[in-house]
């Protein structure tokens, strides 16, 4: 036996475990000499062989799902702090609504820059106005409320011949805000389109409805869930108890 | 992995769909596709996490003298 004790069975193995290192990075499977100088292991058996590509692979699979779970960290935080498509207009249309007191049109656009309904907003008037600069006939659309990957409709018009080719609001059209929204904060996206012979609009905004969140169903239990949800994955850093 | 894996990736996906319609609720983020899935993701690794680096605190086996 070449290795009689462990010291040198330790750096045999260590030897092994460069030879097959610079044979990947390198094709030769010379070891560097300045590092092994007075040793010079003589043919290692295939049982340490297997051994030490056994645990170069362990060591490198080990690395590979560290680096995965890293990667994957760091492309979730990107895609969530990621600022999302900016709300827009596409299309020969556009619109404007006054909200206490406050004109909005699409430059409201973002999260961070939402159309604001104040927590007063039960029989709010809400003047808007809003025209097409196309063939306005047979038309349809629909407004929805983005939730993921889907979208709720909550509001369609059409399909409306329109024969005359109206091709914008009533002047002084004025919406007024019932009790439809009592009891629902939080921002939202929402989507509409409209379609009608002569082309197609698509719009998004976003809408932020003030308001105490604690005392609504939806505010209130989702905080909570989420404070005790965060205290399981805390208990998941604990050690598992003894049986 | 010392900690609790199967808690860490239950507790961190519903934390994440619950911090999601929080942040919704408290006008911070929409409930698009990024923290309808990315969140609950994040929260599966940070469970994840959690139990690779256990211990935190004392294990249910441990008494209060710490003998």
């Amino acid at each position: 036996m070449w290795f009689g004790h462990a010291s040198t069975k330790r750096r045999a193995e260590e030897a092994i475990a460069i030879t097959l290192s610079m044979t990947v990075i390198t094709g030769s499977s010379r070891p560097p000499v300045a590092s092994w100088s007075g040793f010079h292991p003589q043919e290692p058996s295939l049982v340490t062989r297997v051994k030490a590509m056994v645990r170069a692979i362990g060591e490198a699979a080990r690395a590979f799902k560290r680096t995965a779970v890293i990667v994957a960290m760091f492309a979730t935080i990107w895609l969530i702090s990621a600022t999302p498509a900016s709300a827009r207009v596409i299309g020969p249309c556009q619109g404007t609504a006054t909200i206490d007191g406050v004109p909005y049109d699409a430059s409201f656009d973002t999260p961070s820059n939402p159309i604001v309904v104040p927590e007063k907003r039960a029989g709010l008037e809400i003047p808007y106005s809003g025209s097409v600069s196309m063939t306005n006939t047979n038309y349809l659309g629909a407004v929805g409320v983005v939730i993921g990957p889907l979208t709720v409709n909550i509001g369609d018009w059409g399909l409306d011949p329109n024969d005359d080719d109206v091709t914008s609001t009533d002047p002084g059209a004025t919406y007024v805000l019932g009790s439809e929204l009592d009891n629902i904060v939080g921002i939202y996206q929402l989507t509409a389109f409209h379609d009608a012979d002569g082309g197609s609009c698509d719009a998004d905004a976003y809408v932020k409805l003030e308001g105490p969140v604690l005392p609504t169903p939806a505010g209130g239990g989702s905080t909570a869930a989420a404070v005790i949800t965060g205290l399981g994955v805390v208990a998941a850093g604990r050690v598992k108890g003894k049986p | 992995m010392r900690g609790r894996p199967v808690l860490g990736v239950i507790s961190g996906f519903f934390f994440g769909v619950f911090l999601a319609i929080a942040l919704q609720q408290w006008s911070i983020w929409p409930l698009d596709n990024l923290s309808v899935f990315g969140l609950p993701i994040l929260g599966i690794l940070l469970g994840l996490l959690m139990a690779r680096w256990a211990p935190f605190g004392k294990s249910d086996g441990e008494t209060e003298s710490g003998s």
